[in-house]
């Protein structure tokens, strides 16, 4: 999804082709941040096609330890960073902890349905997409200060949700 | 009546905007597609006939934290600037989408 929108995601760096302090790219959290996207994603994309094969999900307890440690990981690492542009960040990854409890307190309650599913991906997606191209700003360089850039470009490509299996 | 989706996103950009006020302008390409994508989200909630209304207020909370997350990734924003301009906007959505009054 995000792929589609470089060239509206160029034109929002080029606008705000940013001047003010230095923010500088921390690989490691570039890496915790699509790793994280990718583990989420997988989990949720795994749990929606069960459901399209009329699958039972099983509660696991370690599909949610897995995500919510790695989360905490990356909030520590985002607060702790001396530049409040990236270290107020730390509550979007709050938010997406929020979501995984969310989503685990529900399993336990109810059986999965498709359109809770679906909304929480696009959710989940949104959120984690607004860090990815904020860490993609910091690595190529062409915006030094403004989360703004990259929330700009994230925004244009937005929440996809999926077409419900059998509609 | 259907709900028509487009005047209820210009209504809740309008509101936002009234809020934010001066720094509007900065943060006005990234609001205004962020009200438009997320859209989607209240309507898979205001038409789900599968979900439970926990898991629907549990989805609307994750909403509107996600627009608030959007507008405070600006530096320029602050948490209670936000957290007032997503309320205006949640004003409009409830005012127009009677399914989402009581998940919110």
């Amino acid at each position: 999804m995000l792929s589609s929108k470089t060239g509206r995601l160029i034109s929002a760096w080029a606008v705000l082709g940013l001047s003010g302090c230095a923010v500088s790219y921390d690989q490691n959290t570039d890496q915790q941040v699509t790793a994280i996207t990718q583990e989420g994603d997988q989990q949720l994309a795994t749990w929606e096609n069960m459901l399209a094969a009329h699958q039972t999900i099983s509660y696991d307890a370690s599909a949610y330890s897995k995500i919510q440690g790695d989360l905490q990981t990356l909030e520590i690492r985002l607060a702790s960073s001396p530049d409040f542009e990236t270290s107020h960040l730390a509550s979007i990854v709050a938010s997406q902890i929020t979501l995984w409890n969310n989503i685990r307190d529900t399993q336990i309650k109810n059986p999965f349905v498709y359109d809770y599913l679906n909304a929480q991906a696009g959710l989940f997606n949104y959120n984690m997409g607004l860090l990815t191209l904020y860490e993609l700003s910091l690595k190529s360089g062409t915006s030094t200060s403004s989360a703004g850039a990259a929330v700009t470009a994230a925004k244009n490509a937005g929440p996809t949700l999926s077409a419900k299996p059998g509609a | 009546m259907a709900t028509d989706w487009s005047t209820i996103e210009r209504g809740m950009i309008k509101a936002a905007e009234g809020v934010i006020s001066g720094a509007w302008p900065s943060i006005v390409n990234g609001t205004t597609a962020a009200i438009k994508a997320l859209l989607t989200i209240a309507q898979e909630v205001a038409t789900s006939t599968d979900m439970t209304d926990d898991e629907k207020k549990q989805l609307m909370s994750e909403y509107q934290q996600s627009l608030r997350n959007t507008m405070t990734a600006y530096a320029s924003i602050t948490a209670a600037l936000a957290q007032n301009a997503v309320a205006a906007a949640m004003t409009v959505l409830l005012d127009a989408v009677p399914a989402l009054v009581g998940l919110v």
